[in-house]
């Protein structure tokens, strides 16, 4: 105490009130909404998916207005042709790319496609094909290909039968000429010869007035951004108005699910008892029939297309929303403030709207918010299997059902459609995860 | 527990009759035949046919001969495969979906519980935010993306795995990852927050008062109680796996029943939808009859309910 | 009684979380001997539960101990780490907590969970362990322990099952026995059957015990000394008659006021309850935590720390008015058909 100041008379004088209050901190109290966006706004990942998402669906709303082409336009000669081409340099302004098919197609050097050039001769014993591009006489030759895979299953089958995993090299042309400058080596595996046919070996090779062209130039496709599909139309349009297709398909179709789900739930649980019950053993049978079914019934009563599939994706996964309204409806009758409602007398509408729907408004909101992905998903795998919308509408699904033949050859054509489809299921979820986390943290995991 | 077992049993055959005898009535009520799309327009044609099939008879005397054979075991006759009994059908293509599904489901298991329990005991650490990256992608991203993307990768790129069917060993890796990945997704996050929760109670923290090894208190405690929610998944996720999935089996070109189904659904072969529905039905139900008995025998409070 | 057994020296905790440093608890000191039965009494947020679950090295994340010591038989475990206090729990410490429902795992038997303990702290073959176990039962007053032994938690009712809480607890013949409000959670009848028996337990195996509730009249019943909290500090601690019949600290004044009597005459006195609420231990008041809801309070309160004045042995209180310059007050009591009170000056 020594060490302390003295205390004086005053420092004895009782408190006044207003020093006492000084004490308490008084923190604004937000909105439930309030409260909420703000957490959201806080969520960078959220806020990111956001974005992409509303920039999706602008442009799926305004590029088809203004772009060049249209999803069913369609130009045979420009088929399968990718958005990034390797091609020979045949003169100042004209490039050549031979595509898969042993076709060829003129560009311009700097990537707008010309034309499908039609042979003036095909060959088909010695595998060449003679050609007129710019007054020039272009040959193509695929002899050199077909020849070797020839050779590789000769060698193949002697592998075969004599049990060896090795191959002599000499035995091949192909081979020959593929290690002719390392004369030490004899023998290969069958393996490394499979490589090298798949891989690294020329298929084709130009010659114009019977000079090889050589200079490979690596073009990007200027007519068509993303390439085209098989029936020559425009990837990129297409993967556009999949992109209302798939949109569309979810809003509407999570909006049928929170409203058959929210009423049948909100009976279910407002009801209770044997009612409730019964109810909940209807949905368990339904929920036990694979989806597939409902899908083709549907589809068979009203026909192939867009309207059946939001119908059928509307009708299968309202369950999930049913269930978890009645959840919150049990829990909330429980709760003390409906009792409350109940012994002061209001009405069960009344209860319904004031009480119980603004306090589940969390919970139904989220789950609104993620079901619109898996709308999505489905209504993609549903396409993808065959039962979605008939051509030549292009949902995303349809455009990666469509891609899957070609794959091997013509990748890009499967690569960009599921691109877009992952990355807008997944920034929707993302989203919906963050409405969550925002809106009901007591559901955080 | 015995009158546990015997009801769920009970509930279950109820179950399976139930879904028989809707899918019989929404199959007939479908309008258009597995003959509709026949060349053959002739009409004594079709109708010999259809007595054969005894497709003519009154609704109500096929459905009590349907259920007549179903008892039987006998699935009925394929109508788009000729001559084939739809339950030879189902037995050659259904050891390859069984295959496939057996070696996913054990994947998801030890996969999925080991790494739920790491990201909860890492919570918030990159571990877990890395592993909840990957569970939202498994989850969300649809399955044919990843089959496809498998296939351009360690096929074509790789050449690791072979590119069509399962005639070499091989072939097995890339359905089962990919079939694997959703269930695998759910089941690391289920795990994740049923062990969080779990470590929130209060008789962890009892457990820990009482002086047991942390071992004890994960392995034995929290364990148990947070395996729970993921036992009930498993039932159902089970049957799901081993009944294959379409979008898989066509990819990586499988013979195996959810081809068959999807495509049976195309071709409105009647007897092959109903015949493999009840086929999946059973299962189903099976699985899930055997997972409610294994929750039972962890969770002791259900059976006072 | 006997020798100390725990000590408390200027114990600070605090939880660091996301908004900042809240200091639950700040310069706590105190002593319990064995054999005894101490009470801290708070209401919530007072920090009775951090400090013993401070002792018991148990605080969850984000808690920790800033500073200060825990001496148990001299020595400091705060230095000590998880797997030394491994030891200590449930075979040195034993604790036992507000609602028994969730502290039991219910998917283990009651017996399983008690042998649970006998057999980490003690070698002892398993069948004498469950024979333990069934004697502890017995002695905490459960009916047929042999077949109770497997039964599980949801079949016991709340008072059994707070009684197989601390059958678990005293298995190891613990020297320290803390109970975190163990009769909240049950009916008032109950209530007093768990706390006799937490006091016949006192008597006859000798375990001090540490009993924090909220409810003055339940420490009252039970305990040797009581200690009363709030704010994070202690504000007077003194042996039960005393605190009762002599207290010094406005509001332990105010929490006797806010007891419900039994007596008819005691029970035309008007129930008091203290106005306010409890300090926002982010921020905490300079000076006294009290001051804000105080009727007495002073300007030093609201301006200096309060030093800790010795009334007698073993009662002491933080508070100025037992400054001896400090104004004296008449005791402070209800008036009739008035919740206004006037501290009469000198």
């Amino acid at each position: 105490m020594a060490k302390e100041a003295k205390i004086t008379e005053v420092l004895w004088e009782p408190l006044d009130v207003e020093e006492k209050d000084a004490e308490r901190i008084d923190r604004p109290s937000l909105t439930f909404w309030q409260d909420g966006w703000m957490r959201l706004c806080r969520n960078k990942v959220a806020m990111v998916s956001m974005f992409y998402i509303i920039f999706i669906a602008l442009g799926s709303i305004l590029i088809p207005f203004f772009w060049k082409y249209s999803y069913e336009e369609q130009d045979l000669a420009m088929a399968n042709l990718p958005p990034f081409m390797t091609t020979y340099v045949l003169d100042e302004d004209t490039n050549l790319y031979v595509t898969p098919q042993y076709s060829l197609v003129e560009l311009s050097s700097g990537g707008e496609l010309r034309r499908l050039v039609s042979p003036v001769r095909r060959d088909m014993v010695q595998k060449k094909n003679y050609y007129t591009v710019n007054d020039k006489k272009v040959v193509l030759d695929y002899s050199h290909y077909s020849k070797a895979v020839l050779e590789f299953r000769r060698l193949e089958k002697a592998a075969e039968r004599s049990g060896k995993e090795e191959v002599d090299i000499k035995s091949a042309a192909f081979l020959r000429d593929w290690f002719s400058n390392q004369p030490s080596r004899t023998t290969i595996s069958l393996e490394e010869a499979r490589q090298i046919l798949e891989k690294r070996l020329e298929r084709v090779s130009l010659s114009v007035e019977g000079v090889p062209l050589t200079q490979h130039e690596r073009l990007r496709n200027r007519s068509y951004l993303l390439g085209t599909d098989s029936l020559g139309r425009d990837l990129f349009i297409r993967i556009v108005y999949g992109a209302r297709i798939s949109l569309t398909v979810g809003v509407v179709a999570a909006l049928i699910n929170f409203m058959v789900g929210v009423f049948y739930g909100g009976i279910a649980g407002y009801l209770g008892g044997r009612i409730d019950n019964v109810m909940m053993r209807i949905v368990d049978i339904i929920s036990s029939i694979p989806m597939a079914l409902y899908v083709i019934l549907i589809m068979v009563v009203i026909g192939p297309g867009l309207v059946s599939i939001i119908l059928a994706l509307g009708l299968t996964f309202w369950v999930k929303m049913a269930r978890i309204v009645r959840g919150q409806v049990l829990t909330l009758k429980q709760q003390e403030f409906v009792k409350a409602a109940i012994v002061v007398g209001a009405d069960t509408k009344r209860i319904m709207n004031k009480h119980l729907i603004p306090n589940m408004m969390g919970p139904i909101m989220v789950n609104i918010a993620m079901q619109i992905p898996s709308a999505i998903f489905n209504e993609a795998f549903l396409s993808f299997v065959g039962l979605g919308i008939s051509a030549p509408m292009a949902s995303w699904g349809t455009l990666c059902n469509d891609a899957l033949a070609g794959i091997y050859v013509y990748p890009y054509q499967m690569v960009f459609p599921a691109i877009a489809i992952s990355t807008t299921i997944f920034t929707f979820n993302m989203f919906s995860d963050g409405l969550r986390d925002a809106f009901d943290p007591r559901l955080r995991k | 527990m015995l009158t546990y077992i015997v009801k769920r049993v009970c509930a279950a055959l109820m179950t399976i009759w139930f879904i028989m005898t809707l899918t019989f009535f929404l199959m007939n009520a479908i309008p258009g035949d597995p003959f509709a799309s026949e060349k053959m327009s002739d009409p004594v044609i079709i109708q010999a046919i259809k007595e054969k099939y005894g497709l003519d008879k009154p609704l109500i005397s096929r459905y009590f001969k349907y259920v007549g054979e179903y008892l039987h075991g006998d699935f009925g006759v394929s109508f788009a495969k000729v001559g084939l009994s739809t339950n030879d059908i189902i037995a050659a293509g259904f050891p390859y979906s069984l295959r496939i599904g057996l070696y996913a489901s054990a994947m998801v298991l030890v996969l999925g519980v080991f790494f739920g329990i790491l990201a909860a005991l890492r919570q918030n650490k990159f571990v877990d935010r890395l592993l909840m990256i990957f569970s939202t992608l498994g989850a969300t991203i649809p399955s044919f993306v990843f089959a496809t993307g498998f296939l351009l990768l360690f096929s074509k790129m790789l050449g690791w795995v072979p590119a069509y069917g399962v005639g070499n060993w091989r072939g097995y890796i890339g359905p089962i990852v990919v079939s694997a990945l959703f269930s695998l997704s759910f089941v690391v996050r289920l795990m994740r927050s049923s062990m969080l929760d779990v470590l929130n109670q209060d008789y962890i923290r009892t457990a820990r008062a009482k002086g047991l090894p942390e071992f004890k208190v994960l392995g034995k405690h929290a364990l148990r109680n947070a395996i729970l929610p993921v036992v009930t998944y498993i039932g159902p996720m089970f049957a799901a796996l081993i009944t294959g999935s379409f979008v898989v089996e066509k990819v990586f070109g499988i013979p195996g029943i959810g081809n068959l189904f999807t495509g049976s659904i195309l071709n409105r072969d009647y007897t092959m939808i109903m015949g493999i529905t009840v086929f999946f039905a059973i299962l189903l139900v099976f699985c899930v009859l055997v997972v409610d008995i294994l929750y039972v025998l962890i969770d002791p409070r259900i059976k006072y309910e | 009684m006997g020798d100390t057994l725990l000590q408390i020296h200027h114990l600070h905790t605090s939880f660091f979380t996301q908004l900042g440093e809240v200091k639950a608890i700040r310069d706590v000191s105190f002593r319990l001997d064995k054999g005894e039965i101490l009470g801290i009494v708070g209401e919530s947020g007072s920090g009775k539960s951090v400090t013993s679950l401070s002792i018991m090295k148990l605080l969850p994340y984000p808690g920790k101990i800033v500073s200060g010591e825990i001496l148990l038989d001299g020595e400091n475990l705060v230095s000590k780490s998880s797997r030394q206090m491994r030891r200590i729990h449930g075979d040195k410490i034993a604790m036992i907590f507000q609602d028994p429902m969730t502290s039991l795992n219910p998917l283990f038997s009651i017996g399983n969970q008690i042998v649970e303990a006998i057999t980490e702290h003690q070698r002892i073959s398993r069948r004498k362990a469950v024979e333990k176990a069934v004697d502890m039962l017995r002695i905490v007053g459960i009916p047929s322990p042999e077949k109770r032994i497997r039964s599980f938690p949801y079949e016991f009712s709340g008072g059994m099952r707070q009684r197989a809480m601390i059958a678990m607890a005293l298995s190891c013949e613990p020297e320290l026995l803390i109970a975190d409000e163990p009769t909240t959670a049950l009916d008032v009848t109950i209530q007093a059957q768990v706390l006799r028996l937490i006091k016949e337990l006192n008597d006859s195996l000798g375990t001090a015990t540490i009993l924090i509730t909220h409810n003055l009249g339940c420490a009252a019943s039970t305990c040797d000394r009581i200690l009363v909290m709030y704010g994070g500090q202690i504000m007077e601690e003194a042996p039960v008659d005393e605190i009762f019949y002599d207290p010094r600290h406005p509001y332990t004044m105010g929490l006797l006021h806010s007891i419900p009597k039994a007596t008819a005459r005691e029970a035309q006195e008007r129930l008091v309850p203290i106005l306010g609420t409890p300090p926002d231990m982010l921020h905490p008041p300079t000076g006294c935590p009290f001051y804000p809801r105080c009727v007495f309070a002073m300007k030093i309160c609201a301006s200096r720390e309060v030093p800790e004045f010795v009334i007698s042995d073993g009662h002491r209180a933080k508070c100025w008015l037992c400054h001896p310059e400090a104004p004296r007050i008449e005791k402070y009591e209800a008036q009739k058909g008035g919740v206004r009170h006037e501290a009469a000056k000198e």
